[in-house]
């Protein structure tokens, strides 16, 4: 009974945020439309009653603790994962249309032996999907020159994209996710190694994409801190529950309180917040259970 | 019981079955800490390389338990240099270096064949092995290796298996976990000489990893794994051998070879404890439901 | 050493180098070596049961090749791959050993299928490697976006409608096709290193596709013709001195490029 009432609560934030939503675009479907959604692994519910409504030119950011469903929910935007219930719709659509949503996954893992050059990378993004000898015309490199410039990676287009830094590959991809002009860009945890300069220019090139081209964004982070001035909506993880709705009605004590169940105090500092839960910090609530090696798996996935 | 006391009595298969037991139950007692560790794939790599010295053995006129042993231990020591977190089935210098193990074996077996006659077949056992065409005088040598093995093993199994769960909490506690590897390590080279003598350099994986799945794919708890796994191992050298002798007289004249049937039983053994392992599972789900 | 008995042989390894050369590039970047690895181990039974048989040796090895593979792909999805494929490669092993222990002849045919052989080629034979490799190098130059995709960016490829499995599938069915042509020139066991070697050579020397591509095949080739005539000439497994010729290949292609860093 108190999970459900707890639940409900949570479901208040979350109608604050629709009304929000629907004040921007009044009668129009929105881009993103995501609602009752629950995804179990097994016995364990991984998702629970995720609302979310995201319209053209949003900058949502999924927050959470490792574990705690980011990448999960992600990958049900994607279609990779079908929701044990509720509905995700794309314009209306069940399955999004090739090209409406560009994807940066969480790792990368380039080689330095690759023989593939950045802007090759890039253009895979446009036709990675062709079947077939079919040339690459001028019009073509052009389209993908001008990708690489928006995101500043003009610079080293002909280099190994397996020798660059990881803040210029993480650029190239997201050119790459760009280039053939989606309506939604999802990121999954893009900031995870970055050093903090870098990481704010991404924030930066992110909020610009989403200005000069209308194009919605979707961003995974488990630290708030460096999004706090650019973000529209917080979706907020925790334990299987979220939280949604504009950063300054999330981040605060009661209602992350409501989410995790015990007390969390929210500080700001010097324009920082910090979420305080008493002994254990929540970062580590999801981990130590995976940690365990499961000796079953043991034998399947051992070298 | 009558037939084993019959087959008791012909020397050849006193020996196959003398070896092939204290083998099995090596092999099998190392696996299941192998397959725990992640570590099949440097199993599987060491036989590669154990053939090396099985071959130049071979060719030198040595014991070749001795080629595998100081083949396998050296790479299985090379291996812990190097890193065994390292090796893995996608790395492309690992699979050349065992590509040219590969290739030495096969020179050294030409060149064994070529002076040798009719050395042809015995090269070949070399790779696939015969429990029946074991020397006599190899017996107490495998004997003594299997023992060192087991006694090894079971005196370093707790900081084994520590290692294995844990690495950064069985360092702090003040486990010596680059020597406890580096041992393993010898302990897995000493393992995968003996499976080479036994069904062969090729298939000497057969006998470390499959009973080693077997055991940790139907039991929880480590000492139930490693009795299931050497009981495995043992069913299945016993039954190899005694179907493969038998076979003799089914087939008039055309024998299986002896390493075929243990590691045909070996998978079959290995598919049967998934089944039960799946069934398991299954049950643990269902009941969970109906509480 | 070009006698007119050899001719097959000359124009096979060349063919064989040329295929494996395109293919390897693929195996090499997709880090698909472990399929590399276990295909041509998994054929080696076919090709016993077909001396068994009385059959054409490549008829076997495409069979076995092609089960192997689609067997392998199978296994490697549900994710409990190493135990179960070793436990299966390892019993395709004994199991072609045990197929030609009941032929006659039986240690020299183990021996020309584990580690090749210059005269295995017949003329029906050849035209057969010729079709295979040229099919093999015509699906993967067809699919060569797709397969770039699903190897660079697999995370990516579902959004852009690559359907990720079937790409593999098919190139896993590439990797029977070349193994079929190559094993009974190169060996079963020693295919590895021709299709792993030269290409991760050229990768380290080359930064864009087709000059990997270009650099690779004549890598290949090189090692093979080097591999034939000396097989020839001290009447050893050819697949010996590919995996030395290889090795070398790809150990001066590391180090050059390590000097030009």
């Amino acid at each position: 009974m108190t999970r459900r009432q707890s639940l409900n609560r949570g479901g208040r934030v979350d109608s604050a945020n629709e009304a929000g939503s629907a004040a921007t675009a009044p009668g129009v479907r929105p881009l993103l439309d995501i609602r009752d959604v629950e995804v179990r692994m097994g016995r364990r519910a991984i998702l629970n009653d995720i609302n979310l409504s995201v319209g053209d030119g949003d900058f949502i950011g999924l927050i959470g603790a490792n574990g705690a469903g980011k990448t999960t929910l992600m990958r049900a935007i994607l279609g990779d994962i079908t929701p044990s219930r509720g509905d995700i719709r794309i314009l209306g659509q069940h399955r999004a249309r090739m090209g409406m949503i560009g994807y940066v996954p969480q790792k990368i893992e380039l080689e330095a032996d690759l023989p593939i050059r950045a802007k090759d990378l890039v253009a895979l993004g446009l036709d990675g999907q062709r079947v077939g000898f079919g040339m690459r015309g001028a019009s073509f490199w052009k389209q993908v020159d001008h990708a690489m410039r928006g995101v500043g990676a003009g610079d080293f287009a002909d280099r190994p994209v397996g020798r660059l830094s990881g803040g210029q590959q993480q650029r190239v991809l997201i050119a790459a996710a760009i280039v053939a002009n989606p309506r939604l860009l999802l990121l999954d945890e893009p900031l995870a190694n970055l050093d903090p300069a870098n990481t704010d220019d991404i924030i930066a090139l992110l909020d610009s994409i989403r200005r000069e081209r209308g194009i919605s964004i979707i961003l995974s982070a488990h630290d708030i801190n460096p999004l706090l001035g650019v973000l529209d909506h917080v979706v907020y993880l925790a334990e299987g529950r979220s939280a949604i709705g504009a950063t300054d009605e999330v981040i605060r004590s009661d209602t992350l309180s409501r989410l995790y169940r015990h007390h969390i105090e929210v500080l700001h500092v010097d324009g920082r917040v910090m979420v305080m839960t008493g002994q254990n910090s929540h970062a580590h609530a999801g981990d130590e259970r995976r940690t365990v090696p499961g000796r079953g798996e043991g034998a399947d996935d051992a070298g | 019981m009558n037939v084993i006391e019959a087959l008791w009595q012909v020397e050849e298969l006193r020996i196959a079955l003398i070896v092939g037991s204290t083998v099995a139950v090596s092999t099998a007692f190392v696996g299941v800490f192998t397959v725990l560790r992640g570590q099949s794939f440097a199993g599987h790599s060491l036989t590669d390389l154990a053939s090396v010295g099985g071959s130049a053995a071979f060719l030198l006129g040595v014991n070749q338990l001795w080629g595998f042993l100081v083949g396998s231990v050296l790479a299985a020591l090379g291996m812990h240099w190097i890193g065994v977190e390292r090796l893995r089935g996608r790395d492309v210098a690992t699979g050349i270096v065992l590509g040219t193990g590969m290739g030495f074996t096969s020179l050294f077996l030409t060149l064994a064949t070529m002076r040798g006659g009719s050395g042809g077949s015995a090269a070949v056992s070399i790779l696939f092995g015969s429990l029946f065409a074991i020397d006599p005088r190899t017996v107490p040598i495998v004997v003594v290796l299997s023992v060192v093995c087991v006694l090894a093993l079971a005196m370093m199994w707790k900081q084994a298996l520590f290692t294995t769960v844990s690495p950064q909490l069985a360092s702090a506690k003040g486990v010596r976990i680059n020597i406890v590897n580096a041992l393993f390590m010898c302990v897995l080279g000493i393992a995968v000489a003996l499976g080479s003598i036994s069904v062969g350099a090729v298939l000497s994986t057969a006998l470390l990893i499959g009973p080693a799945a077997c055991g940790l794919a139907v039991s929880k708890r480590m000492r139930d794994s490693v009795a299931v796994a050497c009981s495995v191992g043992l069913a299945c050298v016993w039954a190899g051998v005694v179907v493969s002798y038998e076979s003799y007289s089914w087939t008039r004249g055309h024998s299986w070879s002896v390493s075929f049937c243990i590691v045909a039983l070996v998978l079959v053994c290995y598919l049967l404890c998934r089944g039960i392992r799946m069934i398991m599972d299954s049950r643990m789900e269902s009941g969970v439901a109906h509480v | 050493m070009f006698d007119a008995y050899l001719m097959n042989t000359w124009i096979a390894s060349t063919i064989v180098a040329l295929g494996a050369g395109v293919i390897g590039v693929f195996v090499v970047m997709r880090g698909d070596s472990f399929l590399a690895h276990a295909i041509p181990h998994g054929s080696f039974s076919g090709a016993a049961i077909a001396v068994l048989l009385g059959v054409s040796p490549v008829a076997g090895l495409g069979v076995a090749a092609v089960i192997a593979a689609v067997l392998m792909h199978a296994l490697g999805r549900k994710g409990h791959r190493d135990a179960v494929i070793a436990l299966i490669l390892t019993f395709l092993l004994a199991g072609g050993a045990f197929a030609l222990s009941l032929s006659g002849d039986y240690a020299n045919q183990v021996y020309a299928l584990l580690f090749g052989q210059v005269l295995a080629v017949s003329d029906s034979d050849l035209l057969a490697m010729c079709i295979l490799a040229v099919v093999a190098v015509t699906v993967v130059l067809m699919l060569i976006r797709p397969l770039l995709m699903t190897s660079v960016l697999p995370e990516q490829a579902g959004v852009q409608g690559i359907h990720g499995g079937l790409v593999a599938l098919t190139f896993t069915i590439v990797i029977a096709c070349i193994t079929t042509a190559s094993v009974p020139v190169v060996g079963a066991m020693l295919l590895f290193s021709l299709l792993i070697a030269p290409p991760a050579a050229a990768c380290a020397l080359s930064h864009t596709l087709g000059r990997t591509i270009a650099l690779s095949c004549v890598f290949t080739v090189l090692c093979m013709w080097v591999s034939v005539a000396l097989s020839v000439v001290f009447d050893f497994p050819v697949g010996f001195f590919v995996s030395l010729t290889t090795a070398t290949v790809y150990i001066a292609a590391k180090l050059i490029a390590k000097a030009r860093a």
